[in-house]
């Protein structure tokens, strides 16, 4: 079966095309450069950039899959959670597509996405398994029995880990996005060189990154430093410290979900996944005789290789959506 | 008018009792100042849970800016890491005219609609909050 996978849930246009779960094309057209000037994404501009781009990034995936419309026999497409207007712009897309060709559409939740990247890999898990998404919108544990059977274990009761990345950074003076840079500069810093605070919530698999965002921004303040007005070697320092504690948090709560739900695999996805210090500490749970998948660092991305192939298992189940599919920005899994 | 609280419960309870008061008023937009670690958000939570909508429910905004909350016609906005907005960037009066809106980082904005409530957070140690209200014109 050919799917063609459509996501505009944040500020990347991305079309993807699948043959049952192999990726024939997966184009992903960022707008970063468009919204770096306000520190952040602004949902207008990106509605915008969605509506110019759609029906290009469209042809280009069908062009590199080699495919034509006439041969896409379903069309999978997110519609929640994300920037409202956004979502739109990829919905009504789909809609029109759906109804002009006549193929079957299927909405996708952008969450379930992440959790079946794995599934785009050549090796992934046996059911059931643990999956922590981790990125600038989203901080959560689920439990994943079956496809479509998902448990939210825990999620953040306040700032997103990506999100935290971003206020550091900012705070730092590193401009945005704040985790590539900030994973950068904590390769040469002293994670012990500041005892930043561990949120752990201890009996409760939530987390909570907003005490940890405020404790660097007090440290600055004791090291009487303004905002972006820093040392090297102190940013260094700040970054790696900074990046320890989150990947401590994380890595110790992925250990306790498997102990309390007596599973021994786990699926870490999301932007914040393509850290490469949380990528070597997850790693290194293998010594303790867990199964770690970390889908490449392009699939733990936004792409909509993974609204494909979350809408292909659907399309199994017997799942179908109609044209009466709304976008939703709040949308649980 | 000042309020001071002593623990992030105490905020969320008084953003209970202001949320209970803005929807009684029928005060639709809620603007918020105060400094990072200040408790914005979980003086949200507090609103939020008047008009309906679960704490949990209640994330830092930063990321999408805005949270949409349909059902209950409500908006959770965060201005954090927008500089310099202007208004044909980034119509925020679509909003305002939708329903009840807490404005995080409300100093981002050039102006707001009138009969709407000012409060500014300020940090007075560890676990102390001072609220301070103004009114604009009602």
């Amino acid at each position: 079966m050919i799917i063609l996978g459509i996501d505009t849930s944040c500020d990347d246009t991305s079309v993807a095309v699948l043959e049952n779960r192999k990726i024939l094309s997966n184009i992903v057209s960022s707008q970063i450069k468009f919204h770096s000037k306000y520190g952040g994404i602004v949902p207008e501009i990106a509605s915008r950039k969605h509506i110019e781009w759609i029906w290009n990034v469209t042809d280009k995936a069908l062009e590199e899959a080699n495919v034509t419309i006439k041969d896409i026999e379903l069309i999978a497409v997110c519609n929640g959670p994300g920037l409202i207007g956004s979502l739109l712009v990829g919905l009504c897309f789909a809609k029109a597509l759906s109804y002009a060709s006549e193929k079957p559409i299927i909405g996708v939740n952008h969450l379930e996405g992440h959790i079946q990247a794995v599934f785009l890999e050549e090796k992934y898990p046996d059911f059931p398994f643990l999956c922590l998404i981790v990125s600038g919108g989203h901080t959560s544990l689920y439990r994943v029995d079956d496809f479509g059977k998902y448990k939210e274990l825990g999620r953040t009761r306040d700032d997103a880990a990506g999100e935290a990345y971003d206020k550091v950074a900012k705070m730092l003076g590193l401009g945005y996005p704040g985790g590539p840079v900030i994973d950068f500069l904590a390769k040469d810093g002293n994670p012990e060189k500041f005892n930043l605070p561990r949120p752990y919530l201890h009996g409760s698999l939530d987390f909570s990154f907003s005490g940890l965002k405020t404790a660097v921004k007090v440290l600055l303040k004791d090291l009487n430093y303004k905002e972006g007005n820093v040392s090297e070697e102190i940013k260094k320092d700040i970054a790696a410290s900074f990046q320890d504690s989150v990947i401590d948090v994380l890595i110790e709560k992925i250990k306790w979900a498997l102990d309390s739900e007596k599973i021994d695999r786990v699926v870490i996805t999301g932007g914040v996944a393509a850290n490469s210090e949380l990528r070597k500490r997850a790693g290194m749970l293998k010594q303790e005789g867990l199964e770690i998948f970390l889908p490449s660092k392009a699939l733990c991305t936004d792409n909509a290789a993974m609204i494909a192939i979350a809408g292909y298992h659907r399309f199994l189940r017997g799942e179908r959506s109609d044209l009466y599919l709304n976008a939703k920005a709040y949308m649980p899994l | 008018m000042k309020i001071f609280t002593y623990s992030e419960e105490e905020t969320k309870i008084l953003g209970k009792i202001i949320g209970s008061f803005i929807k009684s008023q029928g005060i639709k937009v809620l603007a918020l100042y105060g400094e990072m670690g200040a408790g914005k958000t979980a003086f949200t939570k507090g609103i939020a849970s008047s008009f309906g909508i679960q704490e949990k429910d209640i994330m830092s905004s930063s990321f999408v800016i805005v949270s949409n909350y349909e059902d209950k016609n409500f908006y959770h906005i965060d201005l954090y890491r927008l500089e310099n907005i202007e208004r044909e960037d980034i119509d925020f009066w679509e909003y305002f005219e939708s329903g009840t809106c807490v404005i995080e980082w409300a100093e981002k904005l050039t102006e707001l609609p009138d009969n709407s409530l000012k409060i500014q957070i300020d940090i007075v140690n560890d676990q102390t909050r001072v609220f301070t209200l103004e009114v604009k014109d009602v």
